[in-house]
């Protein structure tokens, strides 16, 4: 490099820093938007308030945690085959319906989901996609789930809707890949809105 | 120093950084691609009634080099989940127009398409044999139907038939059909009749240019249910080599190829195309794309989520020993590890490669090229192909004939699906 790309890039470097530095009232509007939320959302409606996602893989609660007691520790769950109890680790290969489900991740419980939809309604596609409504053919897998924490101190999350984490780009970019989960087991998926009604409002 | 003065010092200072990157540096030309030249595309056309959606595009080339494009779109009468139609056409004009549609398909098929889309392989005399997927009565793969169309004359629904020759209610789909230098057509497909913890591969054989197959037998096992197979012909049809994605136990899935050297009768154990090391649970719908040369090197591209965030990207890699080995992969464009991404690949007469993918640029998918002329190792700069910001861009298709190389995707747009075309003169031309 000569002698005039050395002064070029000192300058730059100087000008940069100098920019970098350089205080401003007013932060860019995409770190006022990337902000933590507040903790004031718990008081608005829950139509209005931002669903939270939750990463991780889905596992069977159930054998997770009846591992984590007999073990004292959560290194196979992950594997959603538990013990070296034969078993257990058979009963624990896959997530049951109806079995307590928490999304796992990083050695440590993401989340503990409010429902296991047993499932219900039209089979959509084929049996390796599952029924639409249920957990089951989401076991062992690495999903992205979206919903509202019930209480975050006991990492209760109410969840609404599941996707695989990879997922092709067609589907990414148009349909999100997103299945509701039906908490309430009799095809009504769970509807923000339907919170809203007064205890005292009219039938 | 006050605001201003800081905000004037800048902006020189930003132009004396961007002009001093500008400048091209003895270091820049030593990593530099020895081909530096972008194609330029004519002006894109539509393909097929796009009122009704056209989507899932298809190309090939017949052996007198005229090329032709396939599509479904909808059919307004049809309910359920088979709704659509399958419309071949010639590609005339350098890809400037298109020949009267002729339609395939005598019921509607599957309307979930993508790598799962319906396809067509020329015969020797000119005549169309087209492959399509139904959604059947239980599972969304279910029967797969074969049709057939002597050179320029329309689909007849007495050359309709089912391919499978199973009759279980199972999965049926992600298929390939070609045709061999021999004349025969050979079709594969994903199967699960047998209710195997993976699904197996089959194919059927046409000795009559496609009017009729043979009975259906397995050629792999422990195939990924949702990512298609590539067919490609060697020696003059006597070796076969055929890629697909294998799935081990722990759900590693890895592209292999599987030969046949007494011409498709039986097929060898996998082999390995790239220990990538990508594990996915559920369906990616990933297939890999190959191409045979003049030389009879398989060239293959890919899409991985590799073993870590960073390895994602879209491959390339070589097999000069008929399929019996491949080189080690080369990196042709960094990916998102979640989002899968389809790649074609196709090989002019000069052997020159082009590959075209889907990517992300800004958060949108758009179709990108690059080609590679024989005899040199680094690919082209990418660039991107499709005119239309406001559409998102997917499954690319490319095809040559002697002069021209052949683009096509689908776009989506809320709702709305539509198929563009656009051509170029090949490399070199």
């Amino acid at each position: 490099m000569g002698k005039l790309g050395l002064i070029i890039l000192t300058m730059a470097a100087v000008t940069l820093g100098g920019f970098l530095f350089w205080p401003d009232v007013e932060p860019p509007m995409d770190q006022v938007q990337a902000a933590p939320l507040p903790e004031t959302d718990q008081h608005l409606p829950i139509d209005e308030r931002p669903m939270a996602s939750v990463e991780g893989v889905v596992i069977d609660l159930n054998c997770a945690a009846t591992a984590k007691v007999l073990t004292g520790s959560w290194d196979s769950t992950a594997l959603d085959s538990v013990l070296e109890n034969a078993t257990l680790q058979q009963d624990c290969v896959s997530l049951k319906k109806g079995q307590p489900v928490a999304v796992f991740y990083e050695d440590k419980i993401q989340a503990v989901l409010a429902c296991n939809p047993r499932g219900g309604g039209e089979i959509q596609r084929s049996e390796e996609h599952g029924n639409p409504h249920a957990l089951t053919k989401y076991a062992g897998a690495p999903v992205v789930v979206e919903g509202f924490w019930a209480d975050k101190g006991t990492s209760l999350f109410v969840p609404v809707r599941i996707r695989r984490r990879i997922l092709h780009a067609e589907s990414f970019f148009t349909r999100g890949g997103w299945h509701t989960l039906d908490c309430n087991h009799d095809g009504v998926p769970f509807n923000a809105s339907d919170a809203l009604v007064s205890p005292n409002a009219p039938h | 120093m006050n605001a201003h003065s800081k905000r004037l010092l800048f902006f020189f200072g930003t132009l004396l950084l961007v002009f001093s990157g500008c400048a091209r540096t003895r270091a820049d030309e030593a990593g530099e691609p020895s081909v530096t030249q972008g194609l330029s595309f004519r002006d894109s056309i539509l393909v097929g009634d796009t009122e009704l959606n056209p989507g899932d595009p298809y190309l090939k080339v017949s052996q007198d080099g005229e090329v032709f494009v396939s599509w479904s779109q909808d059919n307004p009468q049809a309910e359920g989940h088979n709704t659509r139609d399958l419309f071949v056409s010639a590609v005339k004009a350098g890809g400037q127009e298109l020949g009267e549609p002729r339609r395939a398909n005598d019921r509607p098929i599957s309307s979930h398409g993508g790598e799962n889309l319906a396809k067509f392989t020329i015969g020797l005399d000119g005549s169309l044999t087209a492959i399509m997927p139904l959604v059947g009565s239980e599972l969304h793969t279910g029967d797969l139907m074969t049709s057939y169309a002597e050179k320029g004359e329309p689909f007849s629904s007495t050359n309709v038939a089912r391919l499978n020759d199973d009759n279980a209610v199972a999965n049926h789909g992600f298929t390939d059909i070609a045709t061999s230098p021999d004349g025969r057509i050979f079709a594969s497909w994903v199967d699960g009749r047998n209710d195997l913890d993976q699904s197996e591969l089959f194919m059927a054989v046409s000795e009559d240019g496609g009017k009729t197959f043979s009975k259906n037998y397995q050629i792999g096992e422990e195939a990924c249910n949702c990512c298609r197979p590539n067919i490609v012909f060697l020696d003059g049809g006597r070796t076969i080599a055929l890629s697909h994605r294998f799935v081990d136990p722990d759900n590693v899935r890895n592209h292999v190829m599987v030969r046949s050297v007494d011409g498709g009768n039986t097929f060898s154990d996998p082999i390995p195309i790239s220990d990538d090391g990508w594990v996915s649970h559920g369906c990616p719908h990933a297939g890999i794309s190959i191409a045979a040369d003049q030389q009879e090197v398989i060239h293959a591209v890919w899409w991985t989520g590799g073993r870590t965030k960073q390895e994602a990207g879209i491959y390339y890699a070589r097999s000069e020993d008929g399929g019996q080995s491949f080189a080690p992969r080369q990196l042709i464009a960094e990916a998102r590890d979640d989002i899968v991404m389809h790649t074609h690949i196709t090989v002019d007469q000069n052997d020159t490669l082009y590959a075209a993918w889907v990517n992300l640029e800004d958060n949108q998918p758009k179709i990108f090229l690059a080609y590679r002329p024989t005899g040199e190792t680094e690919w082209s700069p990418i660039q991107p192909v499709n005119d239309d910001p406001d559409w998102y861009a997917f499954y690319p298709m490319l095809s040559t004939d002697e002069e021209n190389l052949y683009l096509t995707w689908m776009e989506r747009k809320g709702e709305g699906m539509r198929i563009k075309l656009r051509t170029t003169l090949l490399a070199g031309m």
